[in-house]
């Protein structure tokens, strides 16, 4: 049971699919023998996680490319043969932070107390109290949790109900999603921070900032079709009598925003 | 071939459960409506008026002159009930309010509600409605979720869940909230176990309407933001491994283009007509009242957009108790909370039937409970406690029949005894009308088959016209 969550957390899907249902009313694992093998090995290694997790990460399975052949997804449209690594949206707590991570507004510091989620409205009788928009950086998981309010932004990307043991997320699709990213204060205000990290740093033309976004937010390096369009739409956002375009925090930040909104940003492959 | 393979009774229950789901199913893909209903529907939305808190049944439906009577007499031990506060010792306590007949139908409503009490022809009060615990959260989460201990889908959902929306721009099920969330919390609109996709919408009577709906930047940017965003995701799209959700959330930001111009106009009432906005109360020069009436008016423009389930919360004034509970001051505060509601109630079922909707539309009026027909003793400031033990609501539109009072309590309203009813029977017979049939809208969890009405809920075929 635990090597197959493991397993999920990691590849994306379970060997059995029905995380919460071994029984015979889940689905059957595709690879029996594959997930005997983890589950003993798990129990050798003396229980250990990190051990299991490196096993898979090291794997030819974990190191395949997300793209698929027209083949491939005829004869498996269900990926449960594994011929690639599938795409999936971030959870709840990695969108933020993520936003966070790329803003530069992370705070990278272990343990300590939980902070309070932003509020539009306190209500002292329920105890539900409101904290800074940006959590101070803190990571998700470090969220106060209230069953009679979670964070209303991982509400948002299917944070599930606090009292309901959940083995597999929903992932919903929904434009309330994207209401978020787009107007979202905090969605508003890590763009702004990361338009001033930005304008600080020391890049000589608005390309080699560019590519610098693109490593930050998606790790890899920009086509030179990207870099045109992206430095291209900088210059529109930029304000008339802006002498410097690298020193203009606002169409950066624009330009962040819209980095914050691509598909690939809020998506892993 | 062997038919007793355990892997063949699996494929049986996978195979069964699809076909149980198969209304949901439909659901999820069709914006027609009413395409895959299990019977013909009679109505096609609902609007749930949460009368948070219990008003009372013996001050507004249910006419108790033994109360009046026996006023200050000891209730002794036969009328104590687990679902009910009550001792021996505690006294009746007649209504303050004055109870007449209405319309041609006879129909019995007290003074604490003068406009329902003009359209009573139209209400089909049910008077033996009973529940399981004399206490809010419990009993908010039976009426919205059908389980004392909530953990499951709210009502709304469900609806949302089986029939699908009718207008892609807008939510399944939105909350028209005030300031207050009722006891129980917001598990109470919750999506629980159901797809995430059709949880409720919160829409706020003061100030903005809808969280992140009005458009962070000007009008030109966020265009060309969306034009950049477009162009990079139609080469993303083609590169991973589900090109139709990339594609799906493509569609969704031209959806919340729509939604952040579509939202707004349909929240804002600046162009009905005056006499319109005279009609719910917009002018009242109470500001709770304002908040009410604005919500029962978006209501029925939401049923005018394809909204399927609506419901409307009532404001609290009170600071932290829930509007209609009235353990003390009974007399002042229900007084307020009709003065607060029950005008825009009676507009908004006035304007849906004289716009020829109201026989598509089920209006539902009910609190999570009702109040004791006795008292701890009886004083000028005196009020009722928390009762499940028969009570009432009201149903209208819809296919239900008018000018019916549905049920009885006993002499002095304190225990339902004829065609008890419970919270089930209600979703089913709403589900009923929408064309559902509550014991195959499944959804599965947990190794097995949930529904809105559990194991319970009749369909009740005697209110139906």
């Amino acid at each position: 049971m635990y090597a197959n969550r493991v397993w999920q957390w990691v590849m994306g899907a379970g060997l059995v699919a029905t995380p919460d249902d071994f029984g015979r009313l889940g689905e059957k694992p595709t690879h029996p023998e594959v997930l005997d093998y983890l589950a003993n090995e798990l129990i050798r290694e003396g229980w250990s996680t990190k051990k299991l997790v490196r096993r898979l990460v090291l794997s030819r399975t974990f190191r395949q490319a997300g793209m698929v052949s027209d083949e491939a997804r005829a004869r498996d449209p269900g990926n449960r043969l594994r011929h690639h690594y599938p795409t999936r949206r971030l959870e709840a707590e990695a969108v933020r932070d993520s936003l966070l991570a790329v803003a530069g507004r992370l705070d990278p510091k272990l343990y300590g107390r939980p902070i309070l989620p932003p509020r539009v409205a306190e209500d002292g009788a329920k105890r539900l109290f409101a904290g800074p928009l940006d959590g101070l950086g803190r990571r998700s998981i470090y969220l106060q949790m209230s069953i009679m309010e979670p964070p209303k932004f991982l509400v948002g990307f299917n944070l599930p109900d606090l009292r309901l043991p959940t083995g597999r997320r929903d992932t919903t699709n929904v434009p309330a999603q994207a209401l978020i990213l787009l107007n979202d204060p905090f969605v508003e205000a890590m763009a702004r921070h990361w338009g001033r990290e930005l304008v600080k740093a020391q890049h000589a033309t608005p390309e080699e900032r560019v590519r610098a976004m693109f490593a930050a937010a998606f790790a890899r390096d920009p086509s030179d079709a990207e870099v045109k369009r992206w430095t291209a739409a900088v210059r529109e956002f930029s304000s008339p009598g802006q002498p410097d375009p690298l020193k203009d925090e606002g169409a950066w930040s624009q330009l962040g925003h819209a980095f914050f909104n691509t598909k690939e940003f809020l998506h892993y492959r | 071939m062997n038919r007793h393979h355990p892997f063949a009774r699996r494929a049986f229950l996978q195979r069964s459960a699809l076909g149980f789901g198969w209304l949901a199913f439909n659901g999820l893909f069709t914006t027609q409506a009413r395409a895959g209903t299990h019977h013909a529907a009679r109505a096609k939305s609902v609007i749930f008026c949460l009368m948070d808190g219990g008003p009372s049944h013996v001050d507004t439906f249910d006419y108790k002159p033994m109360l009046k009577k026996h006023e200050g007499e000891k209730i002794g031990a036969a009328a104590v009930s687990k679902r009910s506060q009550s001792s021996p010792n505690r006294v009746w306590l007649g209504s303050p309010w004055t109870f007449r007949q209405r319309g041609q139908s006879g129909l019995w409503v007290s003074d604490l509600f003068p406009n329902l009490a003009r359209i009573a022809d139209d209400l089909c009060v049910i008077r033996s409605m009973t529940g399981e615990l004399p206490l809010h959260g419990q009993s908010n989460l039976l009426l919205h979720t059908g389980r004392i201990l909530g953990q499951a889908p709210s009502f709304g959902l469900w609806v949302s869940y089986g029939l699908g929306t009718e207008n892609r721009n807008l939510p399944g099920y939105v909350v028209l909230n005030n300031d207050w969330v009722p006891n129980g919390g917001l598990e109470n609109f919750g999506s629980s176990f159901l797809p995430a996709s059709h949880q409720a919408t919160m829409m706020r009577a003061k100030g903005v309407p809808m969280d992140n709906i009005t458009p962070k930047d000007a009008a030109t940017i966020q265009r060309r933001k969306l034009a950049l965003i477009a162009e990079q995701d139609s080469a993303f799209a083609p590169l991973s491994a589900d090109a139709r959700a990339i594609e799906g959330a493509i569609a969704n930001y031209e959806t919340a283009f729509r939604m952040q111009t579509e939202v707004p106009a349909l929240a804002d009432l600046g162009r009905e007509p005056e006499k319109v906005r005279h009609l719910y109360g917009l002018d009242s020069k109470d500001e709770h009242q304002r908040y009410y009436a604005t919500q029962a008016l978006r209501a029925r423009r939401m049923v005018e957009a394809g909204v399927r389930f609506i419901e409307i919360t009532c404001p609290s004034f009170d600071g932290n108790n829930s509007p209609w509970d009235q353990h003390g001051l009974l007399k002042v505060n229900h007084e307020k909370n009709a003065r607060v509601t029950e005008q825009s109630v009676a507009a908004l079922i006035c304007d849906l039937k004289q716009r020829g909707l109201l026989d598509q539309t089920i209006v539902l009026w009910a609190g999570e409970m009702g109040r004791t027909p006795h008292t701890p003793a009886i004083s000028a400031n005196g009020g009722r406690d928390h009762h499940v033990n028969g009570f009432s609501l009201f149903l209208a539109g819809g296919g239900f029949k008018g000018g019916t009072a549905f049920g009885e309590t006993d002499e002095f309203g304190n225990a339902a005894v004829v065609n008890p009813l419970t919270v089930h029977d209600i979703h089913a017979t709403v589900l009923h009308q929408l064309g559902i049939d509550h014991t195959r809208l499944t959804f599965r969890h947990g190794g097995r088959d949930y529904r809105l009405t559990d194991v319970h809920g009749r369909v009740v075929k005697e209110i139906l016209a």
